[in-house]
């Protein structure tokens, strides 16, 4: 059983807590059928039904695959979650690369812009299931979120999370160069740093995990300790991290070295598996080691 | 359920004209979609009047019956039964605070509706809620029969049946118009009745417009476990004979000369 199942299988002991899945169970496996509101395939039901719940008082964890969650059923998130503050955990599976081989018919690569730009949601793309449940644990139901559920577990970078939880953090490094990423990409990145002396001297990584957390002070202090940055994601250009980033240091005239890697406007090239993805996005050892900004 | 006196039966017909002047007038100063207003307006006092338990004691409170406007453009008549219930003020009615679908700032508004195909997928959601944890009140979600055509009420069919909402009751306020003409043109229903009856439902069907005929049905409703659907047959802009069940005056200018002879034509 996963850290995620265990967490909920135990807070769905409360009649207050709702798991709620259009016929995905790709992150509940091992929870019993009878603690689970399965709607069947209707996702837009999915919300709706999550809003009437969330409303009268009830804490909603809402499960589907992540294009459906977000692009289906977007008008029912737009209206009746945010517009009208009923508050609700969204878990999207398979987001970003972790389709894999499904095909652009599967792929989400668009949740920062769609779900990132409504007033009253946050947008949660943990390195390591580990992350999210975290992440969950502080979570106050005050405000919607959206998590691309991401169910890699790396014991050695859930030890660093761990220390003091806070999103949004440093994970590894020393370097002068700055790289920004978020889920499979910030563990991916992790992984290739935490086994190369050289490339931990020459980078920081901070897991930028809550992307809707974006905040000054911490750019402005960035900009003091290097002039270089590299931002790493699974999504589209089109409001993605970069872009916030982007108008976010153009705003408060912060000079820096820039680089973005994403996906432009394309749907991505399906691969099987992951590291074949991170193989054709050249998000590998190679690339780090031979990334020069002044280029 | 109570028997509806003769003289409570003399209030609400009462009630009828009053607030459809009421609806009138709000008309005259913002436009409405009129003839959606006067389709379901007898239905809602009837349920605000009783059968409901909603007032102005225990508006406030979540754990409540909880009635659903999904054709959100029928606003002005849960406002002009809100206000006549004294549940919000006569001049927050008539104020630029309301609009032409329900504003969740406004007290006994539940949801914000409008966007058609929403409020029963809403209220399947309540109805869950106050099953599994025992709160023994009903939810009901008014749809119009032009709101049919959205493919999310019959997944909230299927829904509600599949979880045995017997707390939930769907009113088809069955008008036979959507926006720009009868639904048999639009998008044909076909035999509604043998549709709905295919989901397994508990089907009801009665005059919305005679409150004897409403107290009959919904006194028999028990919260069992199987959601009701009522269809309820209705006329568009009823109560005003000269453009009673035509297709035009769905919508209604402020600006139509028409309003003033309207009030006179009213029965």
């Amino acid at each position: 059983m996963s850290v995620y199942e265990k967490y909920l299988r135990n807070i769905s002991k409360s009649k207050k807590v709702f798991i709620l899945t259009a016929e995905n169970k790709l992150a509940l496996r091992s929870i019993p059928n009878n603690k689970i509101l399965d709607v069947g395939i209707c996702e837009q039901n999915l919300i709706g039904i999550a809003s009437g719940i969330a409303k009268k008082g009830g804490k909603c964890f809402v499960h589907a695959l992540s294009n459906f969650l977000v692009s289906r059923a977007y008008d029912f998130i737009k209206i009746n979650l945010d517009y009208q503050k009923n508050s609700c955990i969204l878990v999207g599976s398979m987001g970003g690369f972790l389709s894999t081989f499904n095909g652009p018919t599967h792929q989400s690569i668009d949740e920062i812009y769609l779900i990132g730009n409504l007033a009253n949601f946050d947008v949660f793309f943990p390195a390591t299931e580990y992350e999210m449940v975290l992440f969950i644990k502080k979570f106050n139901f005050s405000r919607s979120v959206y998590i691309r559920y991401n169910p890699i577990n790396n014991k050695i970078l859930n030890k660093v999370i761990n220390k003091n939880y806070k999103p949004n953090k440093k994970l590894i490094g020393n370097g002068k160069n700055i790289i920004i990423s978020y889920g499979v990409c910030s563990e991916q990145i992790f992984k290739i740093l935490h086994e190369n002396k050289f490339l931990k001297n020459k980078f920081k990584l901070y897991n930028f995990s809550l992307i809707t957390n974006l905040n000054k002070t911490f750019f402005l202090y960035l900009a003091k300790k290097s002039n270089n940055l590299l931002i790493v994601e699974d999504h589209v250009n089109k409001g993605s991290l970069s872009e916030k980033i982007k108008v976010l240091l153009y705003e408060n005239k912060i000079k820096i070295n820039l680089i973005s890697k994403n996906l432009g406007n394309k749907y991505f090239q399906p691969k099987k598996t992951l590291d074949e993805l991170f193989k054709k996005y050249d998000i590998t050892k190679k690339y780090l080691e031979n990334l020069n900004f002044k280029q | 359920m109570k028997k509806i006196t003769k003289l409570k039966l003399a209030s609400l017909k009462k009630k009828s004209i009053e607030l459809r002047l009421q609806i009138i007038e709000y008309t005259k100063l913002k436009s409405s979609f009129l003839g959606s207003c006067f389709s379901c307006l007898d239905l809602i006092i009837y349920l605000y009047n009783h059968f409901l338990k909603i007032n102005r004691k225990n508006i406030s409170k979540k754990k409540r019956d909880t009635f659903i406007l999904s054709k959100g453009h029928a606003a002005p008549s849960l406002y002009a039964v809100l206000q006549d219930l004294k549940i919000i003020d006569r001049n927050l009615f008539l104020s630029d605070k309301t609009y032409w679908h329900p504003e969740k700032s406004i007290k006994g508004v539940d949801f914000q509706t409008g966007a058609l195909g929403h409020g029963l997928s809403i209220g399947v959601g309540i109805a869950k809620y106050y099953k599994i944890n025992r709160i023994n009140k009903w939810v009901v979600v008014m749809i119009g029969d032009g709101e049919l055509n959205e493919g999310s009420i019959w997944e909230s069919f299927l829904i509600s049946k599949n979880w045995r909402l017997g707390n939930l009751i769907i009113i088809i306020d069955k008008n036979k118009f959507q926006a720009n003409d009868t639904t048999e043109k639009v998008l044909s229903l076909g035999n509604l009745e043998k549709k709905i009856m295919s989901f397994d439902l508990n089907l009801i069907e009665l005059n919305g417009h005679n409150y004897i005929d409403m107290n009959k049905k919904f006194s028999n409703l028990k919260k069992n476990n199987i959601p009701k659907v009522i269809i309820a047959n209705t006329k568009r802009n009823f109560g005003i004979p000269l453009i009673q069940n035509k297709k035009k005056f769905w919508y209604v200018d402020k600006s139509d000369k028409k309003l003033e002879q309207f009030k006179i034509n009213l029965q």
